[in-house]
């Protein structure tokens, strides 16, 4: 049986959230690119954080949360996936834009909707929550082969909506890293 | 080491700002977590095998009756209130009358059917079932049901009976069953009747003008007993698709919906449909022609995060006043001018429907608009 939240518990759970929920609806906003969605997201990974708050060790709860959240997204998703209207899909821009710096970075953002799921979120928790291969490997399941072939091939696929082909620079730097 | 593109990835991802109306309420998390606390332990009292307790608030649906009175997004989630649970998932009609009898529609084929709440699964997000019985008893006529998830307030749901669809919403209706469905400029705006279901609305449109339109819907807009509601739909992200903003109403009750194809600025409110011609590089319209005062909006062509000289200033009898923005990434804004004290900043009285002017400046052009102060203005 869980333990009961105690009143201190609560309120350290509740400045946990005035903390945390910026990152986590970013994060959900960043996945879904719904508000609904993104809300409804992070509303259901702060509940079951909060059940679990007894368990969560300090300093571990937005990672925890985050998995939580990440997990739900995927569960929603192998739900709903087959319910998916073609009218709810996003259509690939043309090809014809020519992009500031600025557009091209919210372009770039947009441009996550035609990714496949596992790639879409592959490049959220690497670009934007800043986690390495192996922790994203770990909260998502997979081994960190397919977290890198998931990046490679989303940010390819980006760069080739955004009619960007891979550049001398960086492929030379991908030769460096490997 | 990264790539200069993966350095642009992550710099756009940081930059991205969520839409300001994400949010969420901490005070509702902790409800929904005790909720699922006590069901939890409730479960394992009556000796029913269930995962972890966090499990129960998304996997495990638990059947119960809702009062009619009692808040949605709390509905058993309340010392006191929360109704007795049907461990085992079996479904229990609420006890209602008004939604066992259900309320009178009118269906595409030109009939009426009595639209009705059956049960509420306390999963979550809480499931709604719904039926719609023909009140015709002809031989065709029979009873078809639909279950739709429920959303948190402001939150719309797309239900469909068939190719009916419907539009679910928390909250209860106000007194005005008028609603509408809008679909953006230059499309119709169909009318729609909204209907108590339990503690929830049903934005039911006018089912024949909707098929007549034939363009799908982009928002919706209902009445509630404290204001009026404005909401925007999932909609495919198109080229041509209309940019939409809700735009909080200036005497703080609900929202109005602003709507653009880059061609025409449309406001809607339930009662009235506002369009006017853009007029690059700025447009910027008084609200007026759609009941509402002292807001202006509109839409310029640059938006977004980039620092491109965009300003709201305001005066209100001559006297410099801040305005509320708010902006959307799409171009479109509102600005609302504040409510003035008793007098001027010089001491004298304020006229009992003072001046008000409005510029936008953006991209170095600017357009002043006047726009009526409205008879709230407190005067001395």
């Amino acid at each position: 049986m869980p333990k009961l939240v105690h009143s201190s518990d609560r309120t350290d759970f509740e400045e946990f959230v005035e903390h945390a929920s910026p990152s986590l609806l970013h994060t959900a906003w960043l996945l879904t690119g719904q508000v609904d969605a993104s809300r409804e997201l992070v509303q259901a990974a702060l509940v079951k954080t909060y059940v679990a708050w007894s368990r969560v060790r300090p300093g571990e709860a937005l990672a925890y949360a985050r998995r939580v959240l990440v997990n739900h997204h995927t569960d929603t998703w192998r739900r709903r996936r087959r319910e998916t209207r073609l009218e709810d899909m996003p259509e690939s821009p043309g090809p014809d834009r020519a992009l500031e710096t600025v557009e091209e970075r919210r372009e770039i953002v947009r441009l996550l909707a035609l990714l496949p799921k596992q790639q879409r979120t592959v490049v959220v928790l690497r670009y934007y929550a800043d986690l390495s291969e192996a922790a994203v490997a770990d909260l998502l399941g997979i081994s960190t082969g397919s977290v890198k072939s998931a990046a490679s091939r989303g940010l390819a696929r980006l760069r080739a909506e955004l009619g960007e082909p891979a550049s001398v620079t960086d492929l030379n730097d991908r030769r460096r890293q490997a | 080491m990264s790539t200069r593109f993966e350095e642009t990835l992550r710099t756009a991802l940081h930059e991205e700002r969520p839409p300001l109306e994400l949010t969420v309420d901490t005070a509702e998390v902790v409800r929904e977590g005790e909720s699922v606390r006590r069901r939890g332990r409730r479960l394992r009292q009556a000796g029913i095998a269930v995962g972890t307790a966090a499990a129960v608030a998304v996997a495990v649906p638990v059947v119960s009756s809702i009062r009619s009175d009692t808040p949605p997004s709390r509905a058993g989630t309340q010392p006191g209130i929360a109704a007795p649970s049907t461990p085992g998932g079996s479904r229990t009609p609420i006890v209602d009358g008004m939604n066992m009898q259900g309320a009178t529609v009118r269906t595409a084929d030109g009939g009426t059917a009595r639209l009705a709440l059956d049960t509420v699964a306390e999963s979550y997000p809480p499931q709604l079932s719904l039926s719609l019985t023909p009140t015709a008893q002809g031989a065709g006529a029979k009873q078809t049901t639909t279950v739709t998830p429920s959303q948190k307030d402001g939150g719309v749901t797309v239900g469909r009976f068939g190719d009916q669809t419907f539009y679910l919403v928390s909250g209860t209706p106000g007194v005005d069953t008028r609603a509408a469905v809008v679909s953006g400029p230059g499309r119709p705006t169909v009318p729609a009747q909204q209907v108590r279901v339990g503690t929830y609305t049903v934005i039911w449109p006018d089912q024949a003008a909707a098929k007549r339109a034939a363009t799908p819907a982009v928002g919706v807009l209902w009445r509630t007993v404290t204001g009026e509601q404005a909401a925007t739909l999932p909609t495919r992200r198109t080229a041509d698709a209309p940019r939409l903003l809700v735009v909080p109403r200036p005497d703080g009750k609900g929202s109005a919906l602003l709507s653009t194809d880059t061609r025409t600025l449309q406001l809607n409110t339930v009662a009235h449909q506002v369009a006017t011609a853009v007029t690059p590089p700025v447009t910027a319209v008084p609200a007026s022609g759609a009941g509402l005062g002292r807001l202006v909006v509109g839409l310029v062509p640059v938006a977004g995060i980039a620092p491109d000289g965009f300003g709201v200033t305001a005066k209100v009898a001559g006297r410099a006043v801040t305005p509320e923005v708010q902006r959307e990434r799409t171009g479109l804004f509102a600005a609302t001018v504040p409510a003035v004290g008793v007098s001027a900043a010089s001491g004298e009285p304020l006229p009992r429907v003072p001046a008000v002017d409005v510029t936008v400046s953006a991209g170095g052009a600017t357009r002043t608009v006047a726009v009526p102060g409205q008879a709230e203005v407190p005067v001395g």
